[in-house]
Parts: structure tokens; sequence; C-alpha cells
């Protein structure tokens, strides 16, 4: 064991004073949370920093809850960018400004490859944090000998991986998962669902002759304990049947062909239940008075953050999600277990879009707030993670304080590229933003692309007047593809709470499960 | 957005230049609601050096929904109004599987959703700005005719005004000819065809497409939904 485990507690103590003195020294010309001015300040920021680090103590109390927040897609460079952009919109040095779970005690870097990808998907990556074991893409809590296309349920059954979800319901713990996708989406399944392919998420979409149970109806005919307690995200219209209409969209109608309306047997399942679909709904919900929570508040995902306003019947942002997600859970003195998904940064990163990505990173920011607001670190393990990154990039040589959505620019004026023009700070290594300009003609009558025609000629389109930091612009990419793609490099882990520093080096993405077990004192 | 379209405005008030008909010529009104028609379309492209090459296609009007189908690629549009949501779909009968837009993934690619143009075919805007030529009859049927030339682009387009839908559109640029002419229209309920059924199909949230990378479909119509932003 490292000599600063075994520092006492009157060490800390003595800790807590140096810093408090370094930062005393300091705080006349820059308090602690703003950005150091000058040479004094960056080097008390330093010592602080060491100091903080220096004293702290493990902490190996058992833990009674875990929290697992997933930033889909959201790798290092979101997190950076997100970073500064949020500090950027509250005024504050953004470079110096910290995420909320960027300020936890303990991080480390997730190899995310899976068993046979070197750039992985969701699926595979998800279900290593959930069960411990890497497989294929695709698969959902799955083993990595189990074929895509298998959809038999017996075979399906014999390849199944335990999750944490299960282990935590067996042991009377309440549970919850909560997804700005859709709740059958990759990520939330993987808790609750063994099925060889992430697409099968209603009974319509599995193959001809499949005896594998979707993965809407796994959800909610899952067996174990007294089931899950809290269901929110989106995804409505995969629990019901195409000829139910639905409630927020009159237009519109369910996916499944099957004759079950999963809602309704949920109601039926579960005593004093809820299932809201809307703001208000969630709003009014008690969880004092509310043992089990079904909220689908979307018939595909939910809207991005920064639409939401948008919506005509209302969601809510992710915080409060869960928020009212720790507050049913909490009841239960045994602790819980609760996954809390960001799942549109990806989206909109396969978009191009980075500003619908960083806004989704900021929420889920805030979400992880929430949490470290309602619990406490004494009993509480929080993991916030990425399953995988995105090919999203922060370029060029802008000054500190550029706006982080804008053009690289010293001084206010923007640097050029070897044409001449000025460009982003962020952009996209592939994806639909293509340096090329692609145009795509009338769907109608002519289903190909045109490469544009930019001025004089140019290979790249000249943004001297274009806005980049409006939330409908998308980033220049380099290679040309419909959507953007994954990327292979690690994600961060950042931890607080019990055997949160067991999170340290570079670490296979599977060991996330076998922390959170060691934290529940769950003998596996 | 749409919505906002509803305020009311007209083109051609001063539908004098050659109207050689005795009856009055009905004003362009341009509302965000038009009559549920049917009409069958072929557009022909034609270029120096290049073989001619054409296609079919159809249109559905329903108060707020549209349904065109190209005949040739066996692929359709939906458009549909809900509320303040809009619902688009792009339809693969040949793969019998759709993908679907919802208000976000539309903003996000730019994909305009200007629903007098989705509804009449051309863009009243564009009508605007071209200079009315002609108005009269063709028996029975009232129409309207503009000329004019736009960003190096040629337009010549005749519209019917009492379906609010092109009778001819021809556009000329870069040396291409494009001719889009009205085969046959009806009042949606004398609509001779219904749109090939896809109520059925599976279908996909456009922004699940980035996800689906092992689906053989959607790699292959990856590059047909194409990009429309960088107009920059």
């Amino acid at each position: 064991m490292k000599p600063f485990f075994l520092v006492s507690r009157l060490a800390q103590a003595i800790a807590a004073a140096l810093i408090t003195a370094t930062a005393a020294q300091a705080a006349g010309t820059a308090p602690l949370d703003e950005a150091p001015q000058n040479a004094k300040q960056w080097a008390a920021a330093g010592r602080i920093a060491v100091l903080d680090r220096l004293y702290q103590e493990p902490n190996t109390n058992r833990a009674k809850n875990v929290i697992l927040f997933v930033g889909d897609g959201m790798g290092i460079s979101t997190v950076t960018a997100a970073r500064i952009l949020e500090g950027q919109r509250n005024g504050i040095d953004g470079e110096f400004n910290r995420l909320s779970f960027e300020r936890f005690p303990h991080a480390a870097l997730s190899v995310t490859a899976s068993a046979n990808q070197q750039t992985s998907d969701s699926a595979p990556t998800a279900t290593a944090m959930v069960t411990g074991v890497k497989t294929n893409d695709g698969a959902i809590s799955v083993d990595q000998t189990i074929d895509r296309s298998e959809a038999d349920g017996a075979v399906t059954k014999s390849k199944r991986l335990q999750t944490i979800m299960e282990l935590a319901e067996d042991r009377q713990m309440s549970t919850g998962v909560v997804s700005t996708a859709r709740i059958t989406h990759a990520t939330p399944a993987v808790n609750y669902a063994h099925i060889a392919n992430r697409d099968w998420e209603d009974n319509a979409s599995r193959p001809a002759g499949a005896t594998v149970r979707d993965i809407a109806r796994q959800l909610v005919e899952f067996p174990y304990g007294d089931g899950i307690d809290v269901i929110l995200g989106g995804g409505r219209s995969y629990f019901y049947q195409r000829h139910v209409f639905d409630p927020e969209y009159p237009t519109q109608r369910g996916r499944r062909t099957d004759g079950r309306n999963l809602i309704e047997l949920w109601g039926q399942r579960y005593e004093n239940s809820s299932y809201v679909w809307n703001k208000d709904q969630f709003d009014a919900i008690d969880p004092n008075s509310t043992d089990k929570l079904l909220g689908l508040f979307e018939r595909s995902h939910m809207r991005y953050n920064a639409d939401r306003e948008l919506d005509a019947a209302g969601e809510p942002t992710l915080a409060e999600m869960t928020q009212k997600a720790i507050q049913v859970l909490q009841k239960n003195p045994n602790g819980f277990y609760l996954m809390v998904e960001a799942g549109r940064i990806d989206h909109a990163h396969h978009a191009g879009n980075a500003y619908r990505a960083l806004d989704d990173t900021i929420a889920l920011s805030e979400a992880v707030a929430m949490a470290k607001e309602l619990t406490n670190d004494e009993d509480t393990l929080i993991i916030v993670t990425a399953d995988h990154s995105h090919v999203f990039t922060i370029g060029g040589y802008p000054d500190r304080g550029n706006p982080i959505l804008g053009k690289s620019a010293v001084n206010g004026v923007p640097q050029r590229d070897a044409l001449g023009l000025p460009y982003t700070t962020l952009s996209y290594a592939n994806g639909p933003g293509w340096t090329g300009g692609f145009q795509r003609k009338e769907f109608l009558t002519n289903e190909g692309t045109t490469p544009a025609a930019y001025i004089g000629g140019a290979l790249r389109p000249d943004l001297t007047t274009i806005d980049t930091t409006a939330p409908g612009y998308m980033q220049e990419a380099m290679v040309p593809m419909g959507s953007e793609t994954h990327a292979g490099e690690e994600v961060g882990i950042y931890a607080s709470g019990p055997y949160a520093h067991l999170f340290r080096g570079v670490m296979e993405q599977n060991t996330i499960f076998h922390v959170m077990t060691t934290a529940l004192g769950i003998d596996e | 957005m749409q919505r906002l379209l509803t305020a009311v405005f007209t083109l051609g008030l001063l539908a004098t230049a050659g109207c050689a008909h005795q009856r009055p010529v009905p004003e362009l009104t341009v509302t965000d609601t038009f009559a549920p028609a049917y009409a069958q379309y072929e557009t022909r492209y034609e270029q120096a050096g290049s073989t001619p090459r054409q296609l079919q296609w159809r249109l559905w009007r329903d108060g707020e929904r549209l349904v065109t189908e190209n005949l040739t690629a066996q692929t359709a549009e939906l458009w549909q109004r809900d509320g303040e949501a809009i619902f688009h779909l792009r339809i693969f009968h040949e793969d019998q599987r759709s993908i679907e837009f919802r208000n976000d993934d539309l903003e996000i690619t730019a994909t305009e959703v200007n629903w007098p143009q989705r509804s009449m075919l051309v863009d009243p805007q564009l009508l605007s700005q071209l200079s009315l030529r002609r108005a009269g009859w063709q028996g029975e049927v009232p129409y309207r005719r503009y000329v004019g030339e736009i960003d190096h682009t040629q337009w010549d387009i005749t519209l019917r005004t009492d379906l609010m839908l092109p009778i001819k559109i021809v556009r000329t640029h870069d040396g291409l000819r494009e001719t889009t002419t009205l085969q046959q229209a009806h009042a949606l309920a004398q609509a001779p065809t219904e749109p090939t059924r896809f109520d059925e199909y599976e279908v996909i949230d456009f922004a699940d497409l980035g996800d689906r990378v092992s689906d053989p479909f959607v790699v292959k119509v990856q590059s047909q939904l194409g990009v429309v932003q960088h107009t920059h």
C-alpha cells in the first residue's frame, strides 16, 4: 500500500491547514475558483493541487449506493470542449472551469476496445461496464461466443452475462435506469436485457422465427428481485402496438405487432406504480409515495437538451430525472444501483453537430451535480465515464478565452489555413461536414449528392461571414461520411465515494464493474 | 415554424400581362393549408453531351400529410405535420425500410421545412422574385406563368391556381435543362391510385444511423441521404 494511503486524520488536518494557508496566500488576488493571473498565482494553484492529492485518504467504506453515469460518446475532447463552453456561458475562464465530475478526486483512463473491435459501439462497451466482461459488437450482455444474428432464446440464455443491476436486485437493493435516449437503446439495455443484436428493441424488429424476447419486453418482464424501480427515458413507441396512437403525437402509432401493450402490462405487474409521459405528469410524481416509476417522454429518443424547451408536451432535464430517480430509490435501506445515461451526446456527434453534443454534456454535468447534492461520499460511489469516444478534435492555436464554437483566432483575428481561409477550433476527422462539401440534391428527384462549389474554386468554404457558434452549424470533417464515427482512444473515468481510489491508471473498461461490486461488497 | 407562414401573401395581383381570356384569373393566394390533391409528373433532365434521362413521380397532398413517390427509383417521402412537430420519412420500397427525421434532425441536417413549398412543389418566395408573364385559362384550368433569372438559373414556371400545383417547371443552369411536366391532376378524392403502402416497413430513427453501421441497408443509403449543410 502506498504511503499516502496511511495518512492519519492528524496529517489530514495539517494538510487542510496548509491548503488553507496556501490558498490564503493566493487568494489576495485570485480566488481558488478563478483562473490564476500571474506566475505567483499559477504556482500557488499548483501547490494546492498537490497538497489536495497528497493527503487524500482512500474511502474504504462499503458502498450502499452506486450511481453509474455514462456520457454516450463523451470522449476526452468532448469533456474539454464542454468544460470551456460551460465556463464561457457563465462568463468565467472556460479553460480553468471544470465540469462537476471533473472535480471528483479520482480519475483513470478506460480502454474501450471490445472483444472484436478496435473502435467499439455502445453495446459491448456498456456491457463491459455492467457485467465485467468484454464482448462483441452489437451484443447486449451476452458473451463473445454468440453470433450477432442469433435469435434463439435458449442459445441466447446460455450466453448471458450477469449484470450489476441483477446482482443488486438479488440483494434487495433498489434499481433504476435513466437515459435521454430510448430506454431500450444499447447503453441502458445492457442493465436488464440479454440479446445478440442491439437493434432488436421491439418484437417486430427481430428476424422471423426469433424466440429471444425483444429488449422492451425484457425490460418489463425483468425477473430479478422486485423488478426495476425507476425507468425514465425515451422510446415509448417500442412499448405499444401499431394500432395504438401516441398520446403526444396523434398521427403516430406504436411499433409492436405482438399484441402486447407493455406499458399496461408494466402497470398491472407492479403495485403503487406510476407511468408518466410528459413533464407535468413527471413533476406531479411524489417520490415518497411512489415505489415504481416508468416515464417514457418521447416516441423515440428524447429531445436534445438544446431543443427540449421546444417540446410541446414538455420533457424533464437529465438532472430532474436523476433527482427524481434518486429520491424514489433512496427510500430503500438496502441501497440502490442507478445508471444514468446522457444518450444524445453520441447522436449529435454522429450528425457532426458539436453544439448539441457539448450542450448535452453540460446537461450531464448538471445531473452529476444533482446526484452529488442528494447523496454523500460516505456511502455512495459515483462513477462518470463514457462508453467510447468520437473523432472530435480541438485544433489550431486560438487564444485562451476564444469562443470554443468559434473560428480559431488570435487577438480576435481568425487564423488562416494554407488556402488563406479561416477555420473553426472544433472539427471532425470524418462525417457529414466533409470539407469537400456534399450538397444533397432533392431526394425525390435525385438521390445522389454533388460536391459543393466554393467561391473562387476553393477547396474549402469561406467561413468569414458564417456564425459557427449557431446551434445548427455543422463542423467540417476530413473524410466524407454520412455519419461521423466513434473513435478508439481511451475515455475518462471520474469517481468519488467508496473505493473510488481504485480508479487510476489505464484500465480495461470491464474493470468498472469489478470496482462497483468491490465497493458494494458483492461476492461475484 | 411553418405555422408562421399562415400570414397570407398574394402574388401577381396585377395579372394583366398578355391575358387573353375574359374571365378573371384567380389570384395566387398562398396560405398554410392546401386543398387535398393528387398529381403525377414527369421530370426530364437534358444536358449537351449526355443522354437525357427522365423519371416519373406522384404527389398525394392531404392537409397535414404529403406523400411523394418516385416511381423510377422506388422511393418515397412523407411529410407529416402533427401540431408543432414534423415527421419526415424517406422510404425505400425495395428494401421495405424507412428513415425517420424529427424536428431536431431536420434542423441539424439543414433540411428546410417550407410547408407551402412542399405542398405546391415550388417555393412561393421564388415565384415572388420572378415576373408574371401571363395569366389565363387552359379550358377550365386557371394558370399563371412566371419567368426570370435568379443566381444564374433561369426559371419558367406555369402554375394552375385552382389546385396550387405547377403545370410545368423549366429550370436551366450550367447547361442543364430540367423540365417537370404535370401529366394529370385531380382532387384527392378522385385520385386514380394510392401511395405504395409503407406502414409495415421498419422505421429507423435518423439519429440511429451512426450506430447501425453493420446494417447493409444503412451503409447503402448513407450516401444517398447525403449532406445538406455547408452552403457556406
